[in-house]
């Protein structure tokens, strides 16, 4: 299937995200439903590419998801960013650190302790968002009032707020998540670690 | 919803160098004469036998003609029965509200990871060391207790993962 069409999973994805503000009204979404449903694929991409093909059952996913979250808002709230695209970039970049910090811990062990440690951090993080960083965090109120993203060009300004305005600017975070994740999971770096990782074909070209 | 003591454990009785609700008092009672027959089922009695070689080799078990399904389906009754207890025990003590077993869930996980799973000291130690660290944090800054909790779950898991008195190479 992936020989005979390379990007037939873009495509669809592409055709589908186009469609869907079409189609999806009459059928009775209302968009913000349509907008979570894409965090949430996007979320699970991540976690599907480290589960699904890693086997690392991780619930610390959402240490990460909180992290980029909250440095995005706090960039764009309390900080005053004026830029939103690059305060998602940053934020995005915070939480890929403190990934990389939480699998040097968890990393040390595999399996169920895996799991379990990711579960620990995971709370760790709940509660240091909660009352030690409330004053950056805003503890239990959170963050509130964080501004849409509005890109302008010079010669056009795209400005998205709310419904399906929104869903045109998560649509596009969506299809770019699925080419980077089809892109990770093609090369070299994603035919590496299979879920047995005694077969992976990493493992026989004498990587770790 | 509060739930009142029974009428033999209510109010308070005099240790001498402080004062203390009854009720409290009898649950360290009640709590190790319920651990103490959990323990003798599961190492004085037939059943226990049965379920501490049936989590060794359950095949084997098997082949013997003893149906280890049945067998874990009863120990998961009993451990459903403990867990009831439990609750039944710590109502009056706290107040019930519908999230009260997501609470206890986490804690107890973390007391029987620190403990080591499969050890009934084990439990017991991780309790003690779970309290404690709650408790003595939250002198200091009541916002960093559940932190440190789990940052002794992490530490305990990456230095010693079958826990402290858990059996080794438990999977």
């Amino acid at each position: 299937m992936l020989k005979q069409r390379p990007f037939l999973i873009e495509t669809l994805t592409a055709i589908g995200l186009v469609v869907a503000p079409f189609v999806l009204p009459h059928l009775g979404f209302a968009p913000n439903t349509v907008n979570r449903i894409l965090v949430w694929g996007l979320f699970g991409l991540g976690f599907d590419i480290l589960f699904g093909f890693t086997g690392l059952l991780s619930f610390g996913q959402s240490a990460f998801y909180g992290t980029g979250g909250f440095v995005a808002a706090y960039l764009l709230t309390r900080a005053g960013f004026p830029n939103v695209l690059l305060a998602l970039v940053i934020g995005m970049i915070a939480a890929a650190a403190v990934g990389y910090l939480v699998g040097l811990i968890a990393l040390r062990r595999t399996g169920i302790y895996f799991s379990m440690i990711t579960v620990a951090i995971a709370e760790v993080f709940f509660f240091v968002e909660f009352n030690p960083l409330s004053a950056w965090t805003g503890g239990e109120n959170g963050l509130p009032g964080v501004p849409t993203p509005s890109f302008d060009l010079g010669f056009t300004s795209f400005h998205f707020t709310t419904g399906w305005s929104l869903y045109q600017f998560l649509a596009l975070c969506y299809f770019l998540g699925v080419v980077i994740a089809l892109r990770i999971v093609r090369s070299p770096v994603g035919a590496g670690p299979e879920r047995d990782p005694r077969q992976s074909a990493a493992r026989h070209r004498g990587r770790p | 919803m509060l739930v009142p003591p029974p009428p033999l454990f209510q109010g308070i009785t005099s240790l001498g160098f402080m004062f203390y609700p009854t009720y409290r008092l009898a649950v360290v009672g009640i709590v190790a004469a319920a651990l103490g027959a959990l323990f003798v089922v599961l190492y004085r009695t037939r059943l226990g036998m049965i379920v501490r070689a049936g989590i060794e080799d359950s095949v084997m078990v098997d082949s013997l003609g003893i149906n280890v399904y049945r067998v874990f389906m009863i120990v998961f009754g009993i451990g459903a029965m403990a867990a009831g207890f439990a609750g039944i025990v710590n109502a009056p003590v706290v107040s019930l509200t519908p999230g009260v077993g997501d609470d206890i869930l986490v804690e107890t996980f973390v007391v029987v990871v620190i403990g080591g799973v499969g050890s009934f000291p084990g439990a017991i130690l991780g309790g003690l060391i779970a309290g404690e660290i709650i408790s003595i944090t939250a002198m200091f800054n009541p916002g960093y207790a559940y932190v440190m909790l789990f940052a002794a779950m992490v530490l305990v898991l990456v230095v010693r993962p079958h826990g402290l008195l858990g059996t080794q190479g438990r999977e």
